[in-house]
């Protein structure tokens, strides 16, 4: 069987002005025995939440270990996860404040893929939140879910929560998709702020979005340079490109 | 757009409260209440402090997001904080999460999740004391925060403009405010000017008053000139204000008449807030 090569590039930036250790973005990449492809994930904890950061890496890992391709192997997964972020959150004897944040729980976006090293090669994947997967093919974008455009984004997304009661119809927000990859397409996977400077650059025209893909996988400044001139907004990210060879 | 600037460690936001503790503070908070008014407004600035550490806890430290001062207007005006911090102009949030003047035991009830509820001891912890003596100096209130925003801003020109929050039972003492709070809200950093919210607590058993738009529900006069020094919400904390379901709408103003001023400081993001994250 004729199979693809990926080049793979992950990395997480935290916020101008403050620690990696303090970044509430989370990435997991696993490839599976050579040859038969890769699973990807980023998530994004809200900051208004607690230990979500601690959340976001649960949800990330959980999915490279075991893809979510139905509505409902999302909620089967979620009390185990819950028991894990309040065994790590409560174990620790926390001060007052950080027991009542904690009692809010913690929330995150999630958007993975699962690729296959056919060749075309097939690919999934999953979103809820405003995490995105965007497909791009020849300098433009193919597919962006579960966002499509840059002024689409908002401050409020429905997320993925520690609390069984703040997760009620969640499965409603869930994206699933897919579709196919040829060599010279790339994947992005990208919290928002990250998503939306990339859809914004698409928007622009292919040039722009062709330099930032490159820039992003040498991994060279490209997030510098944005944030400096505030294109890029001041958040975490988390970003993994994924360019089939 | 003016009041979006970020709010964060780099750049933190500044809360000013100035409270009435003049002696009419010693009047029973409406008529159904066993509290002062210096008591309810005690407790609900310790509420709020409480609430600011909160939104700035991170994992087990708390993050300076915001600057605190608390002012008392009374028999003498300046910093009204109690215990390690008393005396002190401002504080940064790490330093009130160190510093309360004590924890006090409060029992809570809360969901047992088996559908009934349990009783709690929590710690609450107290930075502010309840005190009523003398007049209502409100215009030197006034003119003390003007004096720390304008201090505030020339360190933090392009900083989310300061919020002075005013909690009183109305009257001052010593005129009009209207010309030291028109002065207090022209300060102006590059994101807007000085936000300037007013609570009323009356002896009168009237009803709540939440952000009002016009001055025609207020028949208190002393309420609707503090109506009529207050600021608008900003589009921002209108937006924030009605995803909490607080019943705003377009010319609302930073005004509460007899009611909960605690959810104010809600309406400030520090990030992403989840749609399915009810503000408990």
């Amino acid at each position: 069987m004729t199979t693809v090569d990926f080049v793979v590039r992950a990395h997480l930036h935290s916020k101008v002005g403050e620690n990696i250790a303090d970044c509430e973005d989370a990435l997991a990449v696993a490839s599976q025995t050579p040859g038969r492809g890769l699973r990807a994930a980023v998530a994004d904890g809200a900051s208004s939440s607690a230990f979500s950061g601690y959340w976001a890496a649960l949800l990330t890992q959980s999915f490279v270990a075991a893809p979510i391709r139905t509505e409902a192997e999302l909620l089967e997964r979620l009390p185990a996860l819950t028991e894990r972020w309040n065994a790590h959150v409560y174990g620790r004897g926390l001060p007052w404040h950080a027991l009542k944040r904690a009692k809010r729980g913690a929330f995150a976006a999630l958007a993975g893929v699962e690729v296959e090293a056919g060749a075309p090669a097939a690919w999934r994947g999953f979103a809820l939140g405003d995490s995105c997967v965007v497909h791009v093919r020849a300098g433009a974008v193919l597919r962006s879910e579960p966002i499509a455009a840059a002024a689409a984004f908002a401050n409020d997304p429905v997320l993925i929560s520690t609390d069984a009661e703040r997760n009620a119809g969640i499965e409603a927000e869930l994206r699933l998709f897919g579709g196919e990859l040829i060599p010279g397409d790339t994947l992005l996977l990208a919290t928002d702020a990250l998503a939306q400077f990339v859809l914004t650059a698409a928007e622009a025209g292919a040039s722009g979005l062709g330099k930032l893909l490159a820039a992003l996988e040498r991994g060279d400044g490209a997030i510098e340079a944005g944030r400096a001139v505030g294109s890029l907004r001041n958040d975490d990210i988390a970003v993994i490109v994924i360019r089939v060879s | 757009m003016p009041y979006r600037a970020e709010i964060s460690r780099r750049h933190p936001g500044y809360f000013i409260f100035i409270i009435d503790r003049s002696a009419s503070m010693n009047d029973q908070h409406g008529r159904n209440s066993d509290k002062s008014k210096a008591e309810s407004v005690a407790d609900a600035i310790n509420r709020i402090i409480q609430n600011i550490v909160i939104q700035c806890s991170k994992n087990e430290g708390v993050y300076d997001y915001f600057s605190v001062s608390v002012i008392g207007y009374g028999s003498e005006v300046g910093s009204a904080f109690s215990g390690p911090l008393a005396g002190r102009p401002f504080a940064s949030t790490s330093e009130l999460e160190a510093n309360p003047a004590r924890l006090e035991k409060r029992k809570q009830r809360v969901p047992d999740g088996a559908g009934g509820l349990v009783e709690l001891e929590v710690k609450f912890p107290i930075w502010f004391d309840a005190v009523a003596s003398g007049s209502t100096p409100m215009r030197r209130a006034l003119g003390s925060a003007y004096g720390l925003a304008y201090a505030w801003i020339q360190d933090n020109p392009d900083g989310y403009p300061p919020i002075v929050m005013n909690l009183t039972d109305g009257e001052s003492s010593d005129g009009d405010p209207g010309e030291a709070a028109r002065k207090l809200t022209s300060l102006e950093t590059s994101d807007g000017h000085v936000l300037l919210f007013n609570m009323h607590l009356s002896a009168e058993a009237g009803a709540t008053v939440l952000y009002p738009a016009s001055e025609t529900t207020l028949s208190d006069p002393f309420a609707r000139q503090l109506y009529s020094i207050s600021s608008q919400l900003p589009e921002a904390m209108l937006q924030q204000a009605l995803a909490m379901e607080l019943p705003v709408r377009q010319g609302s103003r930073g005004f509460v008449f007899n009611g909960d001023v605690v959810s104010a400081i809600q309406f400030l993001e520090i990030g992403t807030k989840p749609a399915n994250m009810a503000l408990r």
